[in-house]
């Protein structure tokens, strides 16, 4: 008896361990698929952004049948990734662009409109009710950026044919712009209208500001998708591409003139977790050296969020892999050095969007899926902080 | 922890029958050189058993806290839940039998690997809301297995003397999960392609270990009977099993499925089960060359 009492009582008290443990926060790690029952509906998500009240916006684009533009749908979720409303703008709101941007607890985005394809800036509170949209003094917005308590633009102008770089205030006024020109020819603009109308390559555009306060844009200047240097009165480095078939993918600005970045080369693509780019000159991304990612699709969308990860500083980049999934890198930050892969999603194709921070130290990572392959909806992961720490296998 | 675990247990079944054969000694000291047993005999009343059993289970999965990957934008949340399928996949179970028994109780303890199966389906509808018509019906129905390493502990009451002996039996247990597998086969009916496409894809399966919490614990009750025919005890017993609490990790729950992509996640669930179990158990009592017994 003593011994059936001793097993016993080790039971009880086995059991008790990870039983009593067995518990987590619905916020803390989830997955959500955003479904619709329509056949005819579709998104193709953009971005995400936490709230205030550590709920979710998710923006993205549906198709419209009247036109090659994308509407603009945004859905608000609770912080379990649980849906909690929608709103679809006005058909006439077109091609939004990413990045959210948020000024206290307002969140912002670029669209324009499908006639005059002026930018329109709406504003968006943390329960998803939307402003009145702010007409912009430029056409055909490319990407925004959050520079302080304004806005970073780059836009199409297409009766100059020229990239433009603005910087706007959150009542929509143009507070100094530079303008850079894509060049003259047959078949220069072409890759870019195709941009807007989804019937083509979806460029990586992208906008930011560098600590010594030179703004920088990734877009067509001079025949080339570039990575262009400025104080918005000239290109004072730049970083050519090839043509529309190489360039950066993605850009992070690090401290003392080191960058984390991304690269594509005629489909080949590289990432670059600690790289110095010659930013007052001219250079070409094709001699940039970097990791070859041959799993990624050709010229891969590629996203960079600086996080820090169990007390250590780390470069998280995802991408899409060639066989449906979102692939997960991490990066030492201080020397560039691979800490860990992982791989999100299964079945269903999956492709990434959008990657940002949590502020319980978790990663959202938005991303488009077909449901039975042939819906595309919008998708939503949020990883906690100890599944990122799982991530790294190198100490 | 599992290893240390997996000691503990061996040295305890090891020790304990070790102990079990010394005790038989010191409670039955040189039995009769003439040694014949009669039945209702306090020597009778006291005995150690070890033996096998063996049998099969069905399961019902109890969902307590419903999850679904699938947001509906404009469906009701109720249509992705999971249908639960009771007791309608056989498993199996197959151990070990320690019983020390006195008078008409007896208390038992049986190591047994246990493979407990249930199934859950989830349906999903699109329409095609123009003038088509279309739609497609996707059905996915999932098998889950898990395999657990138990030890059960029972207490029994037998109601008779004599050879025939029914008995109640109530206890506790507690499992270490050794296994588990996910099984998924995809069908419907499409629509969209200007015909009736009733489709029926490749069953696939994956693993599941890290979706389940590698501990179960609960409770049972059950009734049965022994039969004394000579010098075995054959047994026979019908248990229901009840788990006291969720068996599925939280913190797993999304990470390491690797379903999710197609809507799948475990729902918060605890398990019932039902056992029908047969064993044949031998008297250590017997194992000295000393005694003889008529039964």
């Amino acid at each position: 008896m003593r011994y059936l009492t001793t097993l016993l009582l080790a039971f009880i008290l086995l059991a008790g361990c990870d039983i009593r443990d067995n518990d987590i926060e619905p916020s803390e790690s989830f997955f959500r698929i955003y479904d619709n029952n329509q056949f005819d509906t579709s998104f193709l998500p953009l971005d995400v952004i936490q709230t205030s009240n550590e709920g979710y916006l998710i923006i993205s684009g549906t198709r419209l049948e009247s036109t090659d533009f994308v509407g603009v749908n945004i859905i608000t979720t609770d912080k379990a990734g649980n849906f909690l409303d929608e709103v679809a703008l006005a058909p006439n709101f077109v091609h939004p662009v990413a990045d959210w941007m948020a000024i206290d607890s307002t969140y912002y985005f670029f669209c324009m409109d499908d006639a005059s394809l002026q930018t329109q800036l709406f504003s968006v509170d943390a329960d998803g009710t939307l402003a009145d949209p702010i007409p912009v003094g430029v056409t055909m917005p490319q990407h925004a950026s959050l520079d302080g308590q304004e806005f970073i633009l780059s836009s199409y102008d297409n009766e100059n044919r020229a990239t433009l770089l603005s910087t706007v205030s959150v009542d929509g006024s143009i507070t100094a712009s530079a303008s850079f020109l894509i060049g003259d020819g047959e078949g220069v603009e072409e890759p870019v209208i195709d941009h807007y109308t989804r019937t083509g390559r979806q460029f990586p555009f992208m906008t930011g500001r560098l600590d010594n306060g030179i703004y920088y844009f990734n877009g067509f200047f001079n025949f080339t998708l570039s990575l262009v240097f400025t104080d918005l009165s000239e290109a004072t480095g730049v970083v050519q591409g090839q043509q529309e078939n190489g360039g950066l993918s993605a850009l992070m600005p690090l401290s003392g003139g080191q960058f984390a970045a991304a690269r594509f080369n005629f489909g080949d693509n590289y990432v670059l977790p600690n790289a110095a780019l010659n930013t007052s000159g001219l250079s070409s991304s094709a001699d940039l050296a970097g990791n070859p990612i041959l799993e990624l699709v050709p010229d891969a969308d590629v996203y960079i969020e600086r996080m820090t990860i169990d007390e250590q500083p780390v470069l998280v980049y995802a991408s899409t892999t060639k066989n449906g999934q979102v692939i997960i890198l991490l990066y030492d930050e201080t020397d560039g050095a691979w800490l860990g892969t992982d791989y999100l999603g299964f079945s269903n194709p999956f492709e990434v969007r959008a990657i940002h921070e949590t502020v319980d130290g978790g990663l959202a990572v938005l991303a488009q899926t077909s449901m039975v392959g042939r819906f595309p909806r919008s998708s939503l992961f949020k990883l906690s902080a100890k599944e990122l720490k799982g991530m790294i296998v190198v100490d | 922890m599992k290893h240390k675990f997996y000691l503990i247990i061996v040295l305890s079944l090891v020790s304990l029958a070790a102990q079990s054969q010394d005790r038989s000694k010191k409670l039955f000291p040189k039995a009769k050189k003439t040694g014949q047993a009669k039945v209702g005999d306090t020597f009778l009343k006291q005995q150690w058993y070890l033996g096998l059993r063996w049998g099969v289970n069905l399961t019902r999965a109890v969902p307590e806290d419903r999850f679904s990957t699938i947001s509906p934008l404009n469906f009701e949340e109720e249509e992705t839940e999971k249908d639960y399928q009771d007791y309608n996949k056989l498993g199996v179970q197959i151990g070990l039998d320690f019983t020390y028994a006195f008078s008409n109780l007896a208390i038992s303890l049986q190591p047994t690997y246990i493979r407990e199966r249930f199934s859950y389906s989830n349906q999903f509808a699109w329409q095609d809301g123009g003038s088509t018509g279309a739609s497609l019906n996707l059905d996915l129905d999932q098998d889950n297995e898990l395999e657990y390493f138990e030890l059960p502990i029972s207490v029994k009451y037998q109601f008779l003397e004599g050879p025939f002996k029914p008995f109640v039996q109530a206890g506790g247990y507690y499992g270490f999960l050794v296994n588990a597998n996910k099984s998924v086969k995809f069908s419907g009916t499409d629509t969209a392609s200007g015909g009736e496409n009733t489709f029926e894809r490749e069953e696939f399966s994956v693993g599941a270990s890290d979706l389940f919490l590698t501990s179960q614990a609960g409770v049972f009750g059950g009734l049965g009977f022994h039969y004394d025919p000579g010098n075995i005890r054959l047994t026979f017993d019908i248990i229901y099993r009840y788990g006291l609490h969720n068996i599925t990790d939280k913190a797993n729950r999304y990470s390491e499925n690797r379903l999710v992509g197609v809507g799948d996640v475990l729902d918060d669930l605890s398990l019932r089960n039902i056992s029908v179990n047969l064993g044949v158990l031998f008297p250590l009592r017997f194992l000295s060359t000393t005694f003889k017994s008529n039964g």
